[in-house]
């Protein structure tokens, strides 16, 4: 105990340990006050943004395949249609719509670009429509060349960036910027441009080839006194071409319509079993004698 | 230890101790407290990485057909036997997976409620969820996850 009677030296190791004491609680005040400023993660916005431009990599994904399958899936019902939109404008038999009624050659104004863009328009709308994320519809001008199908975007498509939703208090001023400049609440955007290009051969030029056989088809038809099943085969020999293969199904007495199922050989659909076809009906006034 | 200087050195000795027992807690207390998620970053950084480079993953081509392909009836094949001569099968994909991230990678696919995979995932499998249309109806979709270890 002796030890610890010396005063001095007892004196000096306390008044030592009692500063340093305060020194270090004087230090942990400051160094926590400054602490305070570091609320966000490291890089927290910067990872925000690189998730959100992995995000825009899985949307434009999910466009690049929809744009895809829509194109077939179009081709499909462009041909079924009778290469219309949606709205004939002669009208129907037995489900096929008349591409020559009334004297009139129905099929002599259509714009098949045009027409299968709007049945590409149409799948390509219900298939973004279910994208978890908004993807805007009717948003694509289409460019359809011999063994091309471009789509580009009328509008671009902006990706909120977001990070924990308990710390947008920190980005009050920036969030406020974003809603002045695009009226969206986000910490920041991100803009995507789904635009697509697809190596695919539509052949929508076989349709103004058909357009043509169809002329000299009806020239044939009407030229004949009397039709029979034996003088439209001729005359669908007659246009005969590797394009094709031309079925008559059958002469509605009814309404006197002659009804033609037409396969096209050019196009192919790898992702289905079925051929694009198209149907269309011709009145023509002269009954085929059974 | 009678001297004096033998009692300074060992009050010294005393204080220095309590000192260092104070600075060790002030430090380890400020490690706690500090901003130490530097890591967290670092992995979260690589796990987007990787992510990036399994979307590219699905749009190489295997036995000539892309891999987001997958849940269209094409790929049947995948599931039932070709019905298809373009079909992809499970080998196409498995040779695909190899040559993307070497002979040993072990990986697990799981495209809609199917799940196909081999070998065992370890414990941070790198992981990208997608969401893929569906050919056949196009107010469908398919989500597709792709776990790789390599």
């Amino acid at each position: 105990m002796r030890l610890f009677r010396n005063k001095k030296a007892m004196d000096y190791s306390s008044f030592m340990t009692i500063v340093v004491f305060i020194v270090i609680v004087y230090l942990f005040i400051q160094l926590n006050s400054k602490l305070g400023a570091f609320e966000t993660k490291i890089g927290e916005q910067e990872l925000a943004l690189i998730n959100t431009y992995q995000e825009g990599d899985k949307l434009l994904l999910f466009v690049d395949q929809s744009a895809k399958y829509s194109v077939y899936r179009g081709l499909h019902d462009f041909a079924k249609n009778g290469a219309f939109k949606e709205k004939v404008p002669c009208g129907f038999s037995e489900q096929r719509p008349y591409w020559f009624k009334d004297g009139k050659k129905c099929y002599e104004d259509i714009n098949f670009y045009e027409n299968f863009g709007y049945h590409l328009n149409e799948y390509l709308n219900a298939f973004i429509s279910v994208y978890p994320k908004y993807i805007p519809k009717d948003n694509y001008e289409f460019t359809i060349t011999k063994d091309k199908v471009l789509g580009i975007p009328k509008e671009p498509i902006l990706m909120p960036l977001s990070t924990d939703p308990e710390k947008k208090e920190h980005y009050v001023d920036v969030m406020q910027k974003v809603f002045n400049d695009f009226g969206i609440s986000a910490q920041g955007l991100y803009m995507v441009r789904p635009a697509f290009s697809l190596n695919i051969q539509t052949h929508i030029e076989d349709f103004e080839l058909l357009r043509d056989k169809v002329d000299i088809l009806l020239d044939c038809l009407n030229n004949e006194v009397i039709n029979t099943d034996e003088t439209v085969n001729s005359c669908l020999d007659s246009i005969k071409s590797n394009e094709f293969d031309w079925v008559f199904v059958e002469n509605v007495k009814a309404t006197k319509d002659y009804l033609f199922h037409v396969q096209f050989n050019n196009i192919e659909d790898p992702y289905s079993i079925e051929t694009v076809f198209i149907r269309f009906a011709l009145e023509i006034p002269k009954f085929i004698p059974k | 230890m009678n001297n004096k200087a033998g009692l300074w050195a060992l009050n010294v000795l005393i204080s220095a101790a309590i000192i260092a027992i104070a600075l060790f807690g002030f430090f380890m207390l400020m490690n706690y407290l500090g901003p130490g998620d530097v890591n967290e970053v670092k992995a979260t950084i690589t796990g987007i990485n990787t992510g990036s480079q399994l979307i590219n993953f699905f749009r190489i081509p295997a036995n000539n057909k892309i891999m987001a392909d997958l849940p269209s009836d094409l790929y049947l094949g995948f599931t039932s036997g070709a019905f298809h001569e373009n079909a992809l099968r499970y080998p196409d994909l498995e040779k695909a997976l190899k040559d993307f991230y070497g002979r040993d990678v072990n990986y697990s696919i799981q495209i809609g409620r199917k799940v196909y995979g081999k070998g065992k995932l370890g414990k941070n499998p790198e992981e990208i969820k997608l969401v893929l249309p569906y050919y056949n109806n196009a107010r469908t979709t398919i989500e597709v996850i792709l776990k790789v270890s390599p």
